[in-house]
């Protein structure tokens, strides 16, 4: 590889990060086994005469005498020193550019690649080196002792190639521990032994050098954890502020609970028609992970406002009431500073409801109060309150949905039927689970089966709520432990990261959007809204065909495709919502191009770019692809170098809708958002030369060479995102 | 996090196609007759009910407030009654249902009643000067009103579906059916109840008696349920 040796200077020079690699501590080794001796002799040998390379040593652009002496002076074994070098390692592998994602969360039974890219990290090109696998290490831990003890028993010895493409390497990690009492994950540190001595030292790579792993391995999400679970199968509460006629709880919890410490509370609404006795699955699943349940009879029937109240003061009920229920077995260990409400169908808009009512000041909870509710969740929920008053405002918000729902359909008639409404109106950290198939009473036990979709599509109960297991999960374990091991599963592509449990072939899509100031945006389309300026201030340039930026809201009652429609399918506001987006679509190769102002030019301190896509429904472009359609992020720095990544290197694309038929003529539903996050430094790999810390412009690509040949997308929320 | 730049080297970039890294397509194209839908559409309103089974007048020492209705007053009498209708009428649906009207009342539905067909409702109503309850069943139709939230319907709206009752031709129960649906509840006149837990245990043995299948709802509505071994903890994972 020409200007190898050039690279290495570069690379020493323009080190932006306080811990990274300081250059080669051993110039004379050519072939980076740590070693300098007949190989290297050999390949400068080989190359007399020549010009830059890896032979010229002392990088004055000739292999001659000087490089031979350089060589003869670090005859032998490399000397230890240096830095260590702090650098993401645990990865996927991937089949394109940028060749690796570096991702936290591998599933119990997955490999872990190792992964390094030899044009940023020379040593390590054509490197012959020992890969260790340890348990998580503090930085503490690592600085007193870092002698290297593989919990495997031995090492991966790895030799890696000349690029990034050629140095992602499997690990022998699939039978690695998953998960550690209540956690989910279990951490690990992943160490490049370079020098192959089994101490991390000087020009060592390592991933979680400081207290967080470099990795974890997770369980299965889908599966109970490790607690004894105690289920009291209906309790009276006799709480006054409820009406006697929806007085019952079923509760969950730890049977040992008396042993821990105090514990989050889970109160679950159900839906109308619907019993407090339908959601075992996740009453136990959340007991044997830690967290005390309550399912509460639920006045849907009257409407939100009596259901939200029913949520409201059954609440109130159990904490109230803990030194009563079954013979006060949970008394004192519920913590009602962590409180999540999950609801379901007009339960969902009630426990929206309910959030809006304690903050708007209309209802006044005796014994906790609105920063308590930690999550809300709903599941297929309605909207019949509309824009002020079914909205979670800044709270954290999951919605959980399945795309053959023939009861809260999402159809283009009703907005009383669209769930997202909710999901758009939530300002908090917000995530959503879409799942192809699955219809409205698959997420409880026994509710009538109204699928509505294309026959053979259905993918049935149990396989429903295997995902919603897994989602819910991930999500408790997040929003209320924090638990890092969990985040990922909220939004990688569920084709990259799905729980060990859930069948390969549900599809399912993920949303999810890191509130600021965790988040810096560039263009969410609420402000600005001429289609020449992004969020930020700054200019937006297009070449993409029939632009429409506005309310997320389908315009008519039909999902035909119609050009009088351009927000055809987007059934996630009402004409009274805010949530706004961009739609476009393409048929020669086009582009989105924003300028990025000063304040947001360096990424290098950002840990994703992010945004959302969504196919629109039933266009004909997007008819004729017949698929996910993927496009191209291109970065471009001030010195206008730029790199380049294909959205579909990190599998999955954006889905084409689920093929459900009505409403007008054609096949597919609403509109189906993903999120898509990007590393930033993943534009770096093969050293592409981009300065992160001077990014003038975010241009998305479309067409022929930059991913599928034509579409209709809708995109939103364009972001950079810290964490 | 961790960035280099590297002005030496050139920018480097690689785009896939369309086919990379995606799932493999599926048929694009659904023919209408190879889609199920599961859910009976919302049947049309007014409709009258088929059948005014049984009727209890009841009244109460305490009286309580009904959430069925947007401004509702305290109810301290009325009527529970169990009326057999078209099961589509009580599909358990998300979206709005139709609502049970009495002349202009709201009814207040204690059971499901989609399998059976049959549910059970109490019908508040206030009292003149004598204690006679002063809706009557003789002068006011039983009929589903247009879909809609219970808690959202006020006079003017409970006023507005009688007339669309009345228009369409759907007419108060004859007085020998009124008749027969009180004799079957063999009392003579208002049942004195204590409050809205005895109106919940009348309503729970109504249900019991004539909506096979919802038992478990009778036994929520008789307060049979959150008491002894029913409230006690069971370890139901080892």
């Amino acid at each position: 590889m020409n200007g190898w040796k050039t690279s290495i200077a570069a690379i020493v020079a323009c080190t932006v990060s306080a811990s990274v690699f300081a250059g080669s501590d051993c110039p004379a080794d050519i072939t980076g086994d740590r070693q300098v001796d007949g190989a290297d002799l050999a390949n400068l040998l080989g190359a007399w005469s020549g010009g830059a390379g890896p032979a010229d040593l002392n990088g004055d652009g000739a292999v001659d005498a000087a490089d031979l002496a350089v060589l003869l002076g670090g005859w032998g074994a490399c000397p230890v020193g240096g830095d260590v070098i702090e650098r993401e390692l645990a990865a996927v592998s991937l089949t394109s550019y940028p060749h690796a994602a570096f991702t936290q969360s591998y599933n119990s039974g997955s490999t872990v690649h190792v992964a390094v890219d030899p044009a940023q990290l020379p040593a390590t090109g054509d490197a012959t080196v020992d890969v260790f696998v340890l348990s998580n290490r503090s930085q503490l831990e690592w600085d007193a002792d870092p002698v290297l003890v593989d919990v495997r028993g031995a090492p991966d010895v790895v030799t890696f190639g000349a690029t990034a493409a050629t140095s992602v390497k499997p690990l022998a990690t699939d039978g690695l521990a998953a998960g550690q009492d209540l956690s989910v994950g279990r951490g690990y540190d992943l160490v490049v032994d370079l020098n192959r001595n089994g101490v991390l030292d000087g020009g060592d790579l390592i991933d979680g050098r400081s207290d967080a792993p470099g990795f974890w391995k997770v369980v299965d999400l889908t599966q109970n954890g490790p607690l004894s679970v105690s289920q009291i199968n209906s309790f009276d509460t006799n709480y006054p502020a409820i009406a006697s006629t929806f007085q019952l709880e079923r509760l969950y919890y730890p049977t040992d609970i008396q042993n821990m410490d105090p514990v989050p509370l889970i109160v679950i609404s159900h839906g109308n028609g619907h019993n407090y006795t339908w959601y075992d699955y996740l009453g136990q699943l959340f007991a044997s992970w830690g967290y005390i349940v309550m399912s509460h009879q639920n006045n849907t029937q009257a409407g939100i406002e009596a259901a939200s109240g029913t949520t409201l003061n059954h609440t109130a009920a159990v904490i109230a009431l803990q030194a009563s229920i079954g013979g006060g077995a949970f008394n004192g260990k519920l913590d009602s500073s962590r409180i999540i409400w999950i609801g379901h169908s007009r339960g969902g808009e009630g426990v929206v409801r309910a959030y809006d009512r304690i903050v708007d000041g209309t209802f006044n909870p005796p014994n906790y109060g609105v920063a308590d509710i930690k999550l809300i969740s709903s599941i297929a929920p309605t909207d019949f309150l509309g824009t002020n008053s079914a909205t979670p405002h800044g709270a954290n918000y999951h919605l959980m949905y399945g795309s053959a729902d023939g009861d809260v359909c999402g159809c283009p008639d009703n907005d009383i039927a669209d769930s997202f409404n909710l999901y758009e109106r939530s300002t908090g950290e917000r995530a959503a689970v879409y799942v192809h198939g699955a219809d409205h009473n698959d997420f409880n036990c026994c509710g009538v089966n109204d699928f509505s979709g294309p026959a053979g599509t259905q993918i049935g109960r149990t396989a429903a709520q295997l995902i919603a297991k897994g989602a819910y999960l991930a999500l408790v374990k997040h929003f209320i432990d924090g638990d890092v091991a969990a985040k990922e599963y909220l939004w990688r592509q569920y084709e990259d990261l799905r729980p060990v449990g859930v069948d390969p072939t549900m599809i399912v899509d993920l949303e999810y959007r890191d509130p600021s100031p965790s988040s810096d945006i560039i263009d969410d389309f609420q402000t600005n809204t001429s289609t020449a300026l992004a969020s930020s201030g700054a200019a937006v340039a297009f070449t993409v065909t029939n632009p429409n930026e506005g309310i997320h809201n389908d315009a008519n009652t039909t999902f035909t495709w119609l050009a009088s429609d351009p927000r055809n399918g987007m059934v996630r506001g009402r004409s009274t919502d805010l949530t706004k987006g961009f739609l476009f679509d393409w048929n020669s190769p086009a582009m989105i191009e924003w300028a990025i102002v000063p304040a947001q030019a360096n990424f290098a301190d950002d840990a994703y770019l992010s945004l959302r896509a969504a196919q629109t429904t039933r266009h004909p472009n997007n008819v004729a692809i017949n698929g996910a359609i993927t496009f191209t992020v291109t970065l471009v720095d001030i010195n206008d170098v730029s790199s380049s990544i294909n959205i579909g290197a990190y599998k999955g694309g954006v889905q084409r809708p689920y093929l459900r038929t009505g409403f007008g003529t054609g096949s597919g539903w609403q509109n189906e958002f993903e999120t898509i996050r990007i590393r930033p430094t993943d534009f770096l790999t093969d050293a592409t030369g981009l300065d992160l810390t001077n990014i003038k412009t975010v241009r998305l690509s479309f067409g022929e060479g930059a991913g599928s040949v034509q579409g209709r997308l809708g995109i939103d929320d364009l972001m950079l995102d810290k964490d | 996090m961790h960035a280099f730049c590297l002005t030496s080297v050139l920018a480097t970039s690689s785009a896939l196609t369309a086919a990379d890294g995606v799932a493999p397509a599926a048929p694009n194209a659904v023919p209408a007759e190879q889609h199920v839908n599961n859910t009976p559409p919302v049947p049309p309103t007014p409709a009258p009910i088929i059948e005014l089974i049984e009727a209890r007048p009841f009244t109460l020492a305490t009286s309580y407030t009904q959430e069925w209705r947007k401004d509702s007053q305290p109810i301290g009498a009325g009527y529970v009654i169990v009326v057999r209708v078209p099961n589509d009428y009580l599909y358990p649906r998300q979206l709005a249902q139709p609502v049970l009207f009495v002349g202009s009342t709201v009814a207040e539905l204690m059971n499901v009643g989609y399998e059976s067909g049959i549910v059970v409702a109490v019908v508040p109503s206030t009292r003149n000067e004598a204690g006679a309850l002063e809706l009557d069943l003789t002068k006011s139709p039983i009929y589903f009103g247009q879909p809609m939230l219970p808690e959202t319907v006020d006079a003017a709206i409970a006023q507005q579906q009688l007339q669309l009752a009345t228009r369409a031709g759907i007419s108060a129960m004859s007085a020998a059916a009124v008749d027969a649906a009180n004799e079957k509840s063999g009392t003579d006149g208002p049942v004195a109840l204590v409050d809205r837990e005895a109106l919940d245990r009348l309503a729970g043995s109504l249900v019991r008696t004539y909506a096979a299948g919802e038992t478990k709802r009778a036994d929520e509505l008789e307060g049979k349920l959150g008491h002894g071994k029913d409230a006690e903890p069971v370890i139901v994972k080892p």
